[in-house]
């Protein structure tokens, strides 16, 4: 209908994530009809991105330069551990701006249901890197979901005995939240979890 | 045009699996219902109405829409939990047990075929597995999953020989027969033969058949805890065809699987025959 190549295109596009063939012929035209220029850059940006993006041997993070830049930065505390479930988890956490540790990326989490065993993750080398030395904190911060909390069970018979301090990231109510709004799930864990609310400070 | 007949029910959430970006299939044990799996439009987004509802084990009341057709999934409309089990995620072998029997529920449910008895049963164990003592799981475990098995219809036979009716065990006999196959415990002289037959002791049945019988049964020791799992998993194994895939992470909890050792589990030795 549209040619060979085009219709390669679509089909490469089609197979991305969220994208269907409607989406995809809508992208593909927008290229064809870009500068040619436009085309090439992506097409080198894809080749750059499969040549030299790669795991980081430390945190397994996605990196071009091996140990990543978060790793290898010396202003990061390198005593507290962040242990996410995805290299996007690291994105979200970044952009937040307030971390300033390092990070353990799992590759993906342990699903009971699904058959992901905790041997299929990156937790060995996260305890062979504990057992180093040198962390005196690790944040469990896999997602508050039932695969993400069997993780982080996971992680605790794995790293407990290692004397190391294990943290969880807080759950409850959002900031600017309403109780009315808020779910069942939310408030149920808020209410769970709720906190000594501290003496007002002069 | 007809309305869409809106279905109004009490649901245990089996699994939930992505299904595109913005939705979940959904596999639900229904008290009125069976196995029902639903498509939860929005579920995947930030803002989700079923927010946090969809979680695997979350007991909740569930409305949907009644699909057109036959090969169609239902619609979720609304769902409210009602207990979201949050105890099991505080433990391994709650959550292992608890996701144990979501696997159990889903592969001896079928839809369109109420079960409210087992439903209620299945409930009942999870709200022990996510709050009573550790020590009970496996009561509350095994209990349950004799009474799935009876809402299957295949309750095992364990008072007497599940082919001639007589004594599983003769006078001064300690031997006697394990045959899925059969329906339960077979006595020395019916057990010949049959797929899947294991040699029992009095002692590997006694556990299982106290369950039954509604006894106290204390699983947490561990040659009690093996001979109920090993009956159990073998008579699962062999109705479904294949183990089921968490059977082999149950393990025993309490004081005495400290002291664990390892081998072979079960009353039934592993003497199988062909």
């Amino acid at each position: 209908m549209y040619g060979d190549a085009v219709a390669r295109l679509v089909g490469e596009l089609k197979a991305l994530p969220g994208v269907g063939q409607r989406t995809a012929e809508r992208l593909a035209f927008h290229l064809v009809q870009a500068p040619p220029e436009r085309a090439r850059a992506l097409a080198r940006a894809l080749q750059d991105v499969s040549e030299s993006v790669r795991p980081c041997r430390v945190c397994f993070n996605v990196t071009d330069q091996d140990p990543c830049r978060l790793c290898s930065d010396p202003g990061r505390d390198a005593g507290l551990l962040c242990v996410v479930e995805r290299p996007q988890d690291v994105l979200a956490l970044e952009r937040v701006g307030g971390f300033r540790g390092r990070y353990h990326v799992l590759l993906g989490a342990v699903s009971l249901l699904d058959g992901v065993a905790a041997e299929d993750l990156t937790i060995a080398p996260l305890v062979a890197r504990v057992k180093q030395g040198g962390v005196r904190e690790v944040l469990l911060a896999t997602n508050p979901t039932f695969d993400g909390d069997a993780t982080a069970l996971h992680l605790q018979a794995a790293l407990a005995p290692l004397g190391v301090r294990l943290t969880r990231l807080a759950r409850g109510l959002p900031i600017g939240g309403s109780l009315e709004l808020a779910s069942k799930a939310i408030l149920t864990e808020a209410l769970e979890r709720r906190q000594a609310f501290p003496a007002a400070q002069e | 045009m007809p309305a869409v007949p809106i279905l109004k029910t009490e649901a245990l959430v089996l699994r939930a699996i992505e299904f595109s970006e913005t939705s979940l299939v959904v596999w639900l044990f229904t008290r009125d219902h069976g196995r029902v799996h639903v498509i939860a439009k929005g579920a995947r987004r930030a803002r989700s109405p079923f927010e946090g509802a969809l979680e695997p084990l979350v007991r909740a009341e569930v409305l949907f829409y009644r699909k057109a057709r036959a090969e169609a999934l239902e619609t979720a409309k609304e769902v409210d939990p009602i207990d979201l089990h949050l105890g099991l995620r505080t433990a391994l072998p709650r959550m292992v047990r608890g996701a144990y029997l979501a696997e159990l529920l889903a592969a001896f449910s079928e839809p369109e075929v109420p079960a409210p008895e087992t439903y209620d049963a299945a409930a009942a164990a999870l709200a022990l597995l996510a709050r009573g003592p550790l020590s009970g799981l496996d009561l509350a475990l095994a209990r349950c999953e004799l009474a799935v098995l009876g809402g299957a219809g295949l309750a095992p036979v364990l008072d007497r020989c599940a082919r001639c009716r007589g004594p599983v065990f003769g006078e001064g006999v300690d031997r006697a027969w394990f045959s899925p196959g059969a329906g339960g415990a077979l006595c020395l002289a019916h057990g010949d033969g049959e797929r899947g037959t294991a040699a029992v002791t009095r002692d590997g049945l006694r556990p299982l058949l106290a369950l039954a019988l509604g006894r106290e049964v204390d699983l947490t020791a561990a040659p009690a805890f093996r001979a109920v799992r090993g009956l159990l998993d073998a008579y699962v194994a062999f109705h479904l065809g294949r183990p089921l895939g968490l059977a082999r992470r149950l393990e025993p909890v309490g004081p005495p699987a400290r002291a664990r050792g390892p081998g072979p589990r079960g009353g039934a030795r592993q003497r199988t025959k062909r």
